[in-house]
């Protein structure tokens, strides 16, 4: 009969939630419309990096004669595209830095030529604005044509990057930004509807004064919300397909390699998908654990946007910046006691860098044991009679 | 005959330093629509809230159908139904599926789910709505759902805390007669909450008057106005409410 019971409860609340057509639309069309909108930047981005025409200033200090070759073949080079080569004294290019006002700019040291045919290396000096994708990608194929340029002498050339503002990374950091900031707000109707709403309504009354335990009654509003998380994590599958057609159409066939690059591989698309399903189910069970407390549906709402955004939005910026992995101390830890900053963490692991398995199983272990702590303490929350008084 | 179906035994429920319930002992027979009237905050939901095993007591034991609240909850409940004061529908479900709902909540096959959803939806008069998502229903159509979905439970007690409550005028009136059909046809034993005394006069065989928290009368309206040497039930409600003499 209790199974009978909690399929009836389970068929309820999924009739109830495939009515409400806002719910079910965050639902099927969030994942599809997130993917598109990062589809869109990442085809732009991936555009912009072959794209030309962008100033690069020279500091040419070499005594000898190479470093006035290598200017020769940058500035005479299809590949690169460059709008123009201005030529500017070290102090005068110190003083652009200063003032933010250079992209790229290369300093050729006055040892140069001497460094390279003595000691067969020597350094050059690149100093990019990474806040810019055009600038990032003219450097990075400066340095490339640079090395292949100078091997001719069966020499090697080193290349210090100094970045002219803070370094910001694009890409795919992004989708690890947003996509935990949407599926753990995306429950939050459903979780407010379906307990401090139901309560609100006095129907929550009705209901547990069935021949029903309150236990079975919170695992039948548990598994329709994992039917929900589900069809959010396929959602989520079809958005990357999608975003993997957007990027490689909106960069178009010029940049078809770079667009490869950011593509999504297919093999991790269900590392993501459970990723994003686990954060889901994380964020219902402390949804639960809101709605048992709050007084009204919209006090369950606006507690539980609250309490999963900011965090949500820290680690996201935490990750986003770079910093996440590296983050030490008390606020390190604080950080990785937040649930989420865990998904974040897998989710990068398996997409910006190939992070080892334990890790990722770590992560994930972490996220189902708050998850099983948060519903163990929702259904405590759920067992007192003030519940109902 | 002696068929005594709830019970209850010095019942005392307390919130933290509040008394809500105090001493209260009282009996209802078989097949009686016994009406609890008192002023808001009386104990009169709290009340119901124990004998429909939510609330568990503080001190004193209450027995229904045989069983004790805090021992047997599960067993009652397969035997009660309860409307809780203004509840609402699941208003993005259809009046049909709000009351099979309930009906499969109690475990029935899918047979007797679609027979006795039929015939509630007939006895309360619902027949050309029935597959309407009960969202569009005004309040007095919205109650009879919620009391139709209390009855598909074929309960042995039922339980009504103020069904007319927060409802217009000609929806209450709906209800009321519902509720007096069922009384007269289905010999339901029927614990009412209320405050308004047209409703007890209506519906009730007998009555008890919670006056903070404590069982201050209980009788036919009857007996209580000739207890009370009182013109009516009226004079007798306000004469304990508020301790002047009628």
């Amino acid at each position: 009969m209790r199974f009978q019971q909690i399929f009836w409860l389970l068929k309820k609340e999924l009739r109830s939630a495939s009515r409400a057509r806002w719910l079910m639309l965050g639902f099927v069309l969030g994942p599809l419309l997130l993917w598109s909108f990062q589809a869109f930047i990442q085809g732009f981005i991936a555009r912009s990096l072959v794209a030309g025409g962008l100033t690069v200033y020279i500091t040419n200090e070499d005594e000898g004669n190479i470093g006035e070759e290598l200017q020769f073949i940058l500035n005479h080079s299809s590949e690169l595209n460059l709008g123009a080569i201005i030529e500017l004294t070290r102090s005068q290019g110190l003083n652009m830095v200063e003032k933010g006002n250079l992209t790229v700019w290369l300093v050729i040291p006055s040892d140069f030529t001497l460094n390279l045919t003595i000691e067969k290396r020597a350094t050059i000096i690149v100093y990019v604005d990474s806040s810019s994708i055009l600038a990032s990608s003219t450097a990075h194929r400066i340095e490339m044509l640079a090395k292949n340029s100078i091997d001719v002498y069966q020499q090697e050339l080193y290349i210090v990057e100094k970045a002219i503002r803070a370094e910001v990374n694009f890409g795919l950091t992004l989708v690890t930004f947003l996509i935990p900031m949407v599926a753990v707000l995306a429950p939050g109707p459903f979780v407010s509807e379906s307990f401090a709403g139901e309560r609100e309504r006095k129907t929550l009354e009705g209901l547990i004064a069935l021949p029903m335990s309150r236990l079975a009654i919170l695992s039948g509003k548990f598994l329709s919300a994992l039917v929900l998380v589900a069809i959010y994590g396929v959602s989520t599958i079809f958005g990357m397909i999608l975003y993997n057609k957007m990027v490689h159409l909106l960069a178009g066939e010029q940049a078809a390699i770079m667009a490869a690059e950011y593509t999504i591989n297919l093999s991790v698309m269900p590392m993501i998908a459970i990723s994003v399903a686990l954060l889901s189910l994380c964020a219902i069970s402390i949804g639960i654990v809101i709605s048992c407390l709050a007084k009204d549906q919209k006090t369950a709402a606006t507690y539980i946007q609250m309490v999963l955004m900011v965090p949500t939005m820290l680690v996201g910026i935490l990750s986003f910046t770079g910093n996440l992995q590296t983050l030490s101390g008390v606020l390190g830890l604080i950080v990785k006691l937040i649930p989420f900053s865990h998904a974040i963490l897998f989710m990068n692991g398996v997409l910006l860098y190939e992070a080892p398995l334990i890790d990722l199983i770590i992560n994930i272990i972490y996220l189902l044991g708050a998850t099983l702590v948060f519903l163990a303490i929702g259904a405590k929350l759920f067992q007192r009679e003030t519940l109902i008084h | 005959m002696n068929d005594i179906v709830i019970k209850t035994e010095g019942l005392v429920k307390k919130f933290k330093n509040i008394v809500a319930l105090d001493n209260v002992t009282l009996q209802i027979q078989r097949g009686e629509v016994f009406g609890l009237l008192g002023p808001n905050g009386a104990g009169k939901t709290t009340l119901m809230r124990i004998l429909t095993c939510l609330f568990a007591p503080t001190e004193g034991r209450a027995e229904v159908l045989g069983y004790d609240v805090t021992e047997k909850p599960e067993e009652i409940r397969r035997m009660i139904a309860l409307l809780p004061q203004e509840a609402e529908t699941y208003e993005h479900l259809t009046a049909w599926e709000n009351i099979a709902y309930y009906a499969g909540m109690y475990g029935l096959d899918k047979k007797e789910i679609v027979y006795r959803t039929k015939r509630i939806i007939e006895l309360i008069g619902l027949n050309d709505r029935a597959g309407d998502v009960t969202k569009r229903f005004s309040s007095g159509m919205k109650r009879k759902v919620l009391v139709g979905r209390a009855l598909v439970l074929q309960p042995e007690i039922l339980f009504l805390d103020e069904p007319t409550t927060g409802i217009d005028v000609l929806g209450a009136r709906v209800v009321r007669h519902l509720l007096k059909q069922l009384s007269e046809r289905e010999k339901i034993t029927t614990v009412l909450t209320t405050h308004d005394l047209t409703e007890i006069q209506q519906l009730c065989d007998r009555v008890g008057i919670l006056v903070e928290g404590k069982l201050a009368a209980i009788g036919t309206p009857v007996e209580l106005e000739a207890q009370f040497k009182a013109v009516n039930l009226e004079d007798v409600f306000v004469g304990l409410a508020t301790g002047e003499r009628v």
